[in-house]
């Protein structure tokens, strides 16, 4: 099954160190602007990053507005690429995606975005903080749940509360 | 084509709101970057009569080779002018500014000159604007960077000064984001003289690296290789706090109050942060490309937002008499508002209150507020009064000494500072290493730690002891220098350690992961630089560049006039024991003392007086630079020929 790009918002602390990788890997030289994930620093309420990058929708609203089909969907990476030959730079996918994360570049007037590194994001490799992992689907909640389930098995277990639960 | 380097140095010229770029290359090979090059500029400025507020004053801001790439912890930048005490003075800040001003195109900033009003700079790539700062003058550092950044709209990165700093007070500092503050050396002071209120960076060029695939690679596997050292990851995040200022007490590396010998308050125990932490903790605070992170951000109710850490969760605490944990943070929080150094500030409070105990002062010299030895009112209105400059706090403005003069009374030897500057609150009694360092460093001790000695001095078990005993004699084939309380193997250490520190200043890596927590080892940073500008250099070729820079460093503070009577600690440490703690007893003798600084001054390759002789010069290769250092120091400062080399202690 394809892996996925998971990403752990509460272990975001902003260093940016993927969006240096991500340029550096992807357009050879190091800056920020050329990334496909960026890093958005929030104050409402509180301090929190919110790395942003292409969910690789799976009815992506940009590969359906595309009016030459340049983006498609790679099932076997689970995956939304785009065809650089084959665009022609209307940004019309960059109107539709609901989270703005395809971007342009202004010496090729062509359109670019995650890609997942065919299949070797860099992005998770340079992320210390576990902000950003590349799992199997099923694999995203297993901390999640456990963790939870265990929570409850210890308040269940409380002695207090096992004389009020009913045993019938 | 410009490979690791950015390539360029932008200088500013405030008084004709001129900026020229240079090219970085006539001092790459020589000097590197960062610190480095900044001292070679500086260097070639000085005269015996530059001051810290002088407009012919150059202030640079010096990011390092491997700042902005990928490689860990790679988001520092070392600020540095003639500071505080008139001195050479340095200054590290991280955020993320660092990366961005490479992302711009620039190896460094340096400024000079005077603004005829308040002024901020917006540097957007190769576009220099100069914009009024009048409405941002007065406000403190959070909301100044606020405005800034509304104002410019886009994505922008800010340091900028306080209200002190716009007084010129002598240890104003300078700030960028919630945490990351270049607080010692009054550079915030020198920014402020110069009308300067904020730099504002945009950068959206790219760094080259020469040879990328090679480079990711050796990046990513130190990344891999930190992520592995846990117990390594855990102490560096006691900078956030947790646990770190009681550590310290417990384990007799921390001082209390002014560094006082004082019977019945010898145990002064700083209770455990985490209750205050798990209430009012928001968030880890990170620099740029940082693994693991040292700095956490607050929000406390009626106090307001921002980061707190470290050294200075202890000088909020410990060295005030204080406590609380709310109480501290309002301080650290304020004092960082007006954009003031947290242990210039609070060494001047902790005099305050010693002066006041001992009843040589009176409510009547603070401005009616009794200086009662862990007061929140004490605390908190001295610090308004040191950020606004009124009252008690206009004596202090160009600093402790000074102040202590103008109290009169023989309150002057009662000050716990080093060439002007306030302390880091250790133990000087016991660790001879960190004594040392504090005498001689250019910044202080901070700037020179053998991780081994303070390993040794923190570690909980004769085990753990016994490790780094062994691992002192493996470095350093000297068993003492994991003895924190020896003179004997105090020396080389330091020698050792303030070129790494300053490698990494010029790298722009962080000292805390390389030289501290993680590794002491520059062999990959090494292979970092040759990866990245293609200039193949190892770890000995680039730790001879740092000794060449310390070297410069003496020679600019020599031009200033300091001698080897400036390379002494305060008296208190001589003749007033360590009060309590597992080194109870424990002082410096000032044979010893000077001993070790022979030894210091031998391996430097300095003279008798501390001043480095020709003879380093040239070993340095620093053949032009020896011309305008025998130039510029007078007759009666009398700068010999050859050195006059003693043989090492044994």
């Amino acid at each position: 099954m394809p892996k996925v790009l998971v990403i752990n918002y509460d272990k975001c602390v902003g260093c940016r160190t993927c969006m240096q990788a991500c340029s550096a890997k992807k357009e050879g030289g190091i800056n920020l602007a050329k990334s496909r994930r960026w890093v958005i620093t929030s104050e409402i309420e509180r301090l929190t990053f919110i790395p942003i990058g292409c969910q690789h929708c799976v009815s992506a609203p940009c590969a359906a507005i595309c009016p030459v089909g340049a983006i498609s969907r790679d099932e076997a990476l689970a995956r939304v690429i785009i065809n650089q030959d084959a665009c022609i730079g209307c940004r019309m996918c960059m109107a539709v995606c609901p989270f703005g994360c395809i971007n342009f570049n202004t010496i090729d007037r062509k359109v670019f975005k995650c890609d997942l590194c065919d299949g070797d994001p860099i992005c998770v490799r340079f992320c210390q903080h576990k902000a950003l992992e590349y799992l199997e689907v099923d694999e995203q909640s297993v901390v999640k749940y456990t963790s939870a389930a265990n929570k409850l098995a210890h308040i269940l277990s409380k002695p207090s509360l096992i004389e009020a639960i009913p045993s019938n | 084509m410009s490979f690791g380097w950015a390539g360029q140095i932008l200088k500013i010229d405030l008084s004709n709101r001129r900026s020229d770029t240079d090219s970085i290359e006539q001092y790459a090979r020589s000097f590197i970057g960062g610190r480095g090059v900044s001292d070679k500029i500086i260097f070639e400025e000085v005269t015996r009569e530059l001051s810290q507020f002088d407009p012919a004053n150059i202030i640079c801001f010096g990011p390092g080779v491997l700042t902005g790439t990928p490689s860990a912890g790679s988001s520092r930048l070392k600020v540095s002018a003639i500071g505080e005490g008139g001195f050479l003075r340095h200054a590290g800040l991280g955020g993320d500014i660092p990366r961005t001003i490479k992302l711009a195109g620039y190896d460094l900033i340096t400024v000079q000159g005077r603004a005829e009003e308040p002024l901020y700079i917006y540097i957007c790539n190769d576009q220099v604007q100069f914009r009024k700062a009048s409405h941002l003058w007065g406000k403190d550092v959070y909301e100044s960077q606020a405005i800034i950044r509304d104002e410019i709209g886009k994505s922008v990165d800010v340091m900028c000064i306080g209200p002190a700093g716009e007084k010129a007070v002598a240890f104003g500092s300078i700030h960028t984001g919630w945490g990351s503050a270049a607080g010692l050396g009054g550079l915030g002071g020198v920014m402020g003289s110069k009308n300067l209120k904020a730099i504002a960076v945009t950068g959206t060029r790219d760094i080259h690296i020469a040879k990328m695939t090679e480079f990711l690679e050796a990046a990513e596997q130190q990344r891999v290789s930190f992520a592995n050292s846990e117990a390594a990851i855990q102490d560096m995040r006691l900078g956030q706090g947790w646990r770190l200022a009681y550590k310290w007490t417990t384990y007799g590396i921390g001082s209390k109050g002014n560094f006082e010998s004082v019977p019945g308050l010898n145990d002064l125990v700083i209770p455990p942060m985490d209750d205050f932490a798990n209430k009012y903790g928001v968030a880890p605070l990170v620099c740029g490309s940082c693994p693991v992170s040292h700095n956490y951000r607050y929000d406390v109710p009626g106090i307001g937002k921002g980061g707190a850490k470290c050294t200075g969760l202890h000088s909020v605490t410990a060295t005030l008499w204080n406590k609380d944990w709310t109480l501290g943070f309002q301080a650290y929080n304020l004092i960082n508002r007006y954009g003031m150094d947290v242990m210039a500030a609070t060494s001047i409070i902790a005099l305050l209150m010693e002066l006041y105990a001992k009843g040589i002062i009176s409510s009547k010299d603070t401005d009616g507020i009794p200086m009662v030895r862990g007061d929140k009112n004490a605390i908190i209105n001295i610090i308004h009064k040191l950020g606004r400059q009124e009252g008690i706090g206009k004596l202090f403005k160009d600093g402790i000494v000074e102040g202590a003069k103008k109290l009169g009374r023989d309150c002057e030897q009662f000050v716990m500072a080093v060439k002007g500057q306030a302390l880091q609150p250790y133990t000087f009694r016991v660790n001879k290493q960190f004594a040392l360092a504090t005498a001689t460093n250019t910044k202080d001790m901070i700037d020179a730690v053998n991780i081994i000695a303070y390993g040794w001095q923190e570690a909980a078990t004769p085990e753990i002891k016994q490790e780094y005993e062994k691992l002192a004699e493996k470095e350093y084939g000297v068993k003492e220098t994991a003895f924190p309380y020896s003179y004997k193997g105090a020396a080389w250490p330091t020698a050792i350690e303030e070129g790494k520190v300053a490698l990494g200043d010029m790298l722009g890596v962080c000292k805390w992961l390389i030289t501290w927590f993680m590794t002491s080892s520059f062999e990959v940073p090494a292979k970092l630089f040759s990866l990245a500008t293609g200039v193949s250099m190892t770890e000995d070729d680039l730790l001879f560049a740092a000794q060449k820079v310390i070297t410069l460093e003496r020679a600019i503070n020599a031009i200033k006039g300091m001698r080897r009577k400036d390379d002494i600690l305060p008296e208190r440490f001589f003749s007033e024991p360590e009060p309590g703690g597992p080194y109870k007893g424990e002082k410096l003798e000032k044979g010893d003392f000077q001993s070790m600084l022979d030894a210091y001054y031998f391996l430097r390759g300095y003279n008798s007086d501390g001043v480095p002789t020709e003879e380093t010069f040239h070993k340095y290769g620093l053949v032009k630079e020896w011309g305008k250092f025998a130039k510029n120091c007078s007759s009666e400062q009398k700068i010999p020929q050859k050195g006059n080399r003693q043989e090492p202690p044994q």
